[in-house]
């Protein structure tokens, strides 16, 4: 009886997956159109881990964690094309957000592989100031080299003053908030 | 957006003070005088700042602003602090390289500087095509000095004709900085290296100098300038006779740098003729002198009181002061700092009171404006007189005339701060009172200085004599923490065996403090790592430090009166494997304590091991111990063991 079943099963598997077959469906339904950014797929033998802010989906910003970038650029009944048409001048929140992008590859692939955490701007005045957690690995002589590299590219590129405000974690395990 | 906060508080704040005066009033008269609102006082944009910077002093807790704000990265060692700040400077350089090498990369994209500021921008690069007269002009003006050099040369290879004036302006500005580009403004590593430059003989000045045939009067003097700033040696001198033979308006800087070069070989007399000489050149061309011109002709004493005539220098230096102040003018801090170098004698040893007068005419003053580059050194000059003579009192009214106004801006060099804070913490460890001396000593240390090693030797002899055991501990870390203050290999067994004789002679049962003897412990096994990593070390090896033994023998010691036989156990055990490579062995007491300890504990292989190495050695009490070790319970292996050892001994008996 066994044996008959499966010869179904598998005849039915073939006409599923047959491309000329006329059981194709549109996906559309709701359990594909989910948000799917920011979120981080289980493994099996909970390997994956995960910082706080991985663990943590977007809709929790400013619930339960904080955003990566501080500006001024959204303040209330300012933001918006026709806002600043009226209030005249540049519109400063998407280029501030193009420019958090750009601070953000350069730094990655300055400090290749050494950011424990995601790298926070924030804007005050004329300064723009980076913070982010790094792992130990140099000596602190390069460190150095790099953090006056780095502040020196970049404050030529966004013709502002940069401050890099990095904090060394002795073990990477410390800011595993949780395994999945 | 400040200005506008300033406008709306000072008549704010003048209505709250003239309320204040009309309550008072009203409390004494019942007359209404009505609300009186004194003049408004005229602010600057920053004076609110000011005032609020005022309130804040120096914080010694921190490190410096150089150093980047982690535990990790925050310097202990002078060589950290030095190769930190460099190593910053040099990613900065690294990415001004990158910038005048490829500007494309930094143009477009979107985000301009508003205002363009000039300095920030790629440095452009010169061919023949785009020189001109102007941008030579330009260059000059904004005093750039290597871009300037740069287009000169072009334009004399184009063969364009380039007018005088350009010329001098040229020359003056290249001679000013020897041909270097200026210092940047508030730089970090200022007084980090050694630069010691001179004058750069056959360069781009020397050549325009030379090419120009017979040179004009404003070309000698921008070349006596240069060469006097610069230490140009004694072609300074020849060409002030150069200017003065064709009659020269020679500036006050020409004649300063004239007098600075005076020949020191001959007598004090024959020196102060000659200076009496420029003074008078100076007189008939009608230029007044400067206090430059004084710190440069006490300079010239100050070489000299070094030598013999010690009394006749001194003499004349006060002479001179007395007639520059009757001139009208100002003492700056540089007229001290060279009064003290004829004065106090590095040498000698003079007991000259100069520093008390200088620092009781000083008294209050704000004088942080420098004049003259030897104002800066005024007050390390100071503090080294004072560790010299031993004088307590005065490095502290020293620190008080630091401390005042806005005279700590004038330590603003790294060698300044560590020649200062050395004479400082010396002088008051050794002249003052303990407590004090260790006050000053957690204030400065590690963020402001980091003492040297022979500091810290004083420093623990200091504490061994007061009984401050408290401390020790602190010390200690600090000392291990700066690398046992920049010791080389030597220096630190030095160190450690000084420590160990200072934990083995104070017993902390017997002290008033809880605690110590785990700090004693732990300072004991910290002593042994370090002599146990350093034992293979290229710079000492084992078999040359001769203060190992020593050190071992101190552990071992410390270890077993606080009952920490592990510790104990361990230096012995290094002791027997390192036997044939260590100069000496360890005592006979120490061992004689430990084998006793081992016995009392049941460790019977370690005991037998102690034996069998007081045996290997030599030792004259081998016997004794094996016989106090025989005595107890042991295996047949064991007695076997020790009979074989005392085989060739008289006085053993087999048991």
């Amino acid at each position: 009886m066994s044996f008959a079943s499966l010869r179904l099963s598998a005849s039915n598997l073939s006409l599923r997956h047959n491309p000329c077959s006329s059981h194709r469906m549109l996906h559309t339904s709701p359990a594909l159109c989910k948000v799917q950014a920011g979120k981080y797929k289980v493994t099996l033998d909970q390997s994956k881990p995960l910082t706080y802010e991985m663990a943590l989906s977007p809709q929790k910003i400013a619930i339960h964690k904080s955003f990566n970038s501080f500006n001024t650029g959204q303040l209330e009944d300012t933001f918006g094309v026709d806002k600043w048409e009226e209030k005249g001048g540049v519109n400063l929140s998407y280029k501030m957000f193009i420019e958090d992008m750009f601070i953000r590859k350069f730094l990655k692939g300055t400090w290749s592989g050494m950011f424990l955490s995601e790298i926070i701007v924030k804007r005050q005045h004329n300064t723009i100031r980076v913070a982010a957690l790094i792992k130990k690995n140099m000596m602190a002589q390069k460190l150095y080299f790099l953090i006056g590299y780095s502040e020196e590219m970049l404050g030529q590129w966004l013709k502002c003053p940069v401050k890099l405000e990095l904090q060394i974690i002795d073990n990477p395990k410390d800011v595993i908030y949780k395994y999945i | 957006m400040l200005s506008i906060c300033l406008r709306h508080s000072s008549p704010h704040l003048s209505c709250t003070s003239a309320l204040a005066l009309t309550l008072s009033t009203s409390t004494r008269h019942s007359s209404s005088q009505g609300i009186v609102i004194p003049p408004r006082i005229e602010r600057g944009p920053t004076d609110l700042l000011e005032a609020l910077a005022s309130t804040v002093g120096k914080d010694h807790t921190a490190p410096h602003y150089r150093y980047h704000d982690d535990p990790w990265l925050i310097p202990y060692k002078n060589i950290s602090k030095r190769d930190f700040t460099l190593s910053k400077e040099a990613g900065k350089k690294a990415a001004q390289y990158i910038l005048n090498k490829h500007p494309d990369l930094f143009d477009q994209n979107r985000i301009v500087a508003e205002p363009p500021i000039t300095a920030f921008q790629p440095r452009a690069a010169y061919n023949r095509d785009n020189v001109t007269l102007e941008l030579l002009d330009n260059l000059v003006t904004s005093c750039q000095v290597q871009d300037s050099m740069e287009v000169f040369n072009l334009l004399n290879e184009k063969g364009k004709d380039i007018p005088a004036e350009v010329k001098q302006s040229l020359l003056e500005l290249v001679a000013f900085y020897n041909e270097n580009e200026a210092e940047e403004e508030g730089m970090e590593s200022r007084g980090m290296l050694k630069e010691q430059e001179s004058w750069k003989v056959g360069g781009f000045v020397d050549q325009m100098y030379s090419e120009g045939g017979v040179a004009t009067e404003s070309e000698r003097v921008a070349m006596l300038v240069g060469l006097g700033r610069h230490s140009g040696g004694q072609r300074v001198w020849q060409m002030y006779q150069e200017c003065k033979a064709n009659n020269d308006k020679v500036p006050e800087e020409g004649f300063n740098a004239a007098i600075s070069r005076i020949g020191t070989k001959e007598g004090v007399d024959k020196i102060m003729g000659s200076v009496k000489e420029v003074l008078s050149d100076m007189k008939e061309a009608g230029v007044s002198p400067t206090v430059n011109t004084l710190i440069s002709a006490l300079g010239v004493l100050a070489f000299t009181a070094q030598s013999r005539e010690y009394e006749g220098c001194c003499r004349h230096s006060l002479d001179l002061i007395a007639e520059f102040r009757l001139l009208g003018v100002e003492m700056s801090l540089g007229v001290y700092k060279v009064l003290l170098d004829i004065f106090a004698d590095k040498k000698a040893n003079s007991k000259s009171p100069i520093l008390s007068d200088i620092l009781k005419q000083l008294d209050g003053k704000d004088i942080f404006l420098a004049q003259n580059p030897q104002d800066v050194w005024f007050m390390p000059r100071a503090m080294q007189v004072c560790n010299q003579q031993n004088n307590a009192k005065l490095a502290w009214r020293v620190d008080e005339f630091l401390n005042t106004g806005h005279n700590s801006r004038l330590m603003s060099d790294f060698q300044v701060l560590n020649v200062y804070y050395q004479n400082f913490l010396t002088v008051v460890l050794q002249n003052d009172e303990f407590q004090t001396a260790m006050e000053l000593y957690n204030k400065i240390t590690p963020h402001s200085f980091s003492p040297m090693f022979s500091y810290y030797q004083i420093l623990m002899n200091h504490l061994h004599a007061n009984g401050a055991l408290q401390h020790l501990g602190k010390v200690w870390d600090d000392i291990v923490i700066s690398n046992y203050a920049a010791a080389n290999k030597e220096n630190q067994y030095v160190l450690t065996h000084q420590v160990m004789q200072i934990l083995k002679a104070n017993d902390p049962a017997m002290s008033d403090f809880t605690g110590l003897s785990d700090v004693w412990v732990d300072i004991a096994r910290k002593v042994f790592n370090h002599l146990e990593e350093g034992k293979s070390n290229k710079a000492l090896y084992l078999r040359f430090n001769t203060l190992a033994p020593d050190i071992c023998d101190l552990v071992v010691a410390v270890a077993l009166r606080e009952g920490n036989y592990e510790l104990g156990a361990k230096v012995v055990d290094f002791c027997r494997e390192e036997k044939t490579v260590m100069t000496k062995s360890l005592s006979e007491g120490v061992l004689g304590d430990f084998i006793n300890a081992s016995v009392a504990l049941g460790e019977k292989d370690k005991a037998v091991g102690a034996v069998e190495y007081s045996v290997d050695v030599g030792s004259s009490q081998a016997v004794q111990v094996g016989l106090v070790v025989a005595g107890t319970d042991m295996r047949a292996d064991q007695r076997d063991y020790l009979n074989k050892l005392f085989t060739s001994h008289t006085g053993w008996v087999n048991i």
